[in-house]
């Protein structure tokens, strides 16, 4: 084979990063390569084109066991592991990716719109405002402890695919997310809640909407996209 | 969004030699590797194993990374998929290729894949889209879960040459796509 010839490097490089490129071809193409800085900026490019594919994956929990493992090969000072895994995800995605300080406003902002209409003072609420990632806000929950009672007013109309449902969760950093049922995309809600809720309420720090089977989560966890996140505020 | 951003902080600190950052590193991407082990390998242990050689690997090679070598996930998502494709061409068994169906091929993203998808990857998608379903639909396959040629050929029951023919025109067009 004529190594030189253009478009073949283009299609070995390519094919080499997709993996159909393989067995004593594959290690050969991989000794060329070590010869042949731009063989070798030809597969960082495609790498860098395919690799993206990855991104979307769905992640999925990692055993404590495997950094410990490699911890111990590198030779670190052992620490306790650090949050992992999808849950920690979500939360990493949410306080490192977000502009809180912009949710916790905009809440603040309903919270004083709705207290106008509600002639006795209200003390002792929690409220979110999930909002997509394009910062739409889409519904305010509510959730009044001395009342007992979680509000879930709609912001503004979503859609939502037939056969699917939206899930609302709270979660507490480090924690997995609680389910606190299903919510509809376009009818305010006024439901009841246990004490056991409220106490957790008052802990959660975000809570977020997830698209599910109709019906919600088979799993108790969320299992489809989150495309509404908002941070729970104390007023 | 800055997650991308993030990812290429911690790995420019992982360079530093910076077992803190590598952590921080290891707690944001490993359960999204992990995933992208687990399709090409099936199985949980290998996978494991994969998942971790390829952290080694990544603390190592940590100092090669540069922001013009495209997103920090789609680095190191590479350097999980070439270890997984050793270890899953070494056990020298042939993948189960009844498991996948073609016209199905699973590209759905996980909960917060939109989030962390980076522009090469929106860009990507979208040449995709242009190709024929079944040129879309092999590379996928390959890609996702390290099929090669003969299996390919064997799950589509194509003749060996169509199939390598829909791969490399395949990727030509991605190419030509994406220097548009």
């Amino acid at each position: 084979m004529n190594y030189q010839d253009p478009e073949l490097r283009q299609a070995l490089a390519a094919e080499y990063v997709l993996g159909t490129l393989h067995g004593r071809a594959r290690k050969r193409f991989e000794r060329l390569a070590e010869q042949d800085a731009r063989l070798r900026q030809i597969i960082a490019s495609w790498e860098q084109k395919l690799g993206s594919l990855s991104e979307g994956v769905k992640p999925v929990d990692v055993p404590d066991r495997v950094w410990n493992s490699i911890q111990k090969r590198l030779g670190f000072s052992q620490t306790q592991p650090t949050k992992q895994g999808v849950i920690a995800t979500i939360w990493d995605s949410l306080m490192l990716w977000r502009s809180l300080t912009t949710v916790a406003t905009i809440a603040l902002m309903f919270a004083a719109y709705l207290n106008l209409f509600a002639p006795k003072l209200i003390v002792n609420q929690y409220i979110a405002v999930l909002q997509t990632e394009q910062q739409q806000a889409s519904w305010l929950i509510k959730s009044d402890l001395q009342n007992k009672r979680m509000i879930v007013h709609i912001v503004n109309e979503q859609t939502i695919p037939i056969g699917k449902a939206f899930e609302l969760w709270m979660i507490k950093e480090g924690d997995k997310p609680i389910s606190l049922g299903l919510i509809s995309p376009d009818k305010p809600l006024n439901l009841p809640l246990s004490d056991e809720m409220l106490e957790k309420i008052k802990q959660a720090n975000v809570m977020a909407v997830s698209i599910e089977p109709a019906g919600g989560s088979p799993t108790g966890q969320p299992t489809g996209p989150v495309p509404y996140t908002g941070k729970v505020t104390q007023i | 969004m800055s997650d991308q951003l993030n990812l290429q902080t911690l790995l420019a600190a992982s360079a530093r030699k910076d077992e803190q950052a590598f952590s921080k590193l290891y707690s944001l991407a490993s359960a999204n590797l992990y995933g992208v082990a687990l399709r090409i390998l099936k199985k949980e242990a290998a996978a494991q194993d994969a998942l971790q050689e390829a952290f080694v690997q990544i603390w190592h090679r940590a100092v090669d990374f540069h922001s013009d070598k495209g997103s920090p996930m789609a680095w190191m998502a590479t350097i999980v998929r070439y270890r997984s494709l050793d270890i899953l061409r070494k056990q020298k068994k042939l993948v189960n290729v009844e498991d996948f169906d073609l016209e199905q091929v699973d590209t759905e993203l996980g909960p917060l894949g939109k989030l962390l998808e980076s522009d090469m990857a929106q860009e990507l998608w979208q040449c995709l889209q242009e190709l024929n379903d079944k040129q879309r639909s092999v590379i996928l396959l390959a890609f996702y879960e390290g099929l090669t040629h003969d299996e390919l050929a064997e799950h589509t029951a194509t003749a060996l040459g169509t199939v390598k023919s829909w791969i490399r025109r395949g990727l030509q067009s991605v190419k030509g796509c994406l220097e548009r």
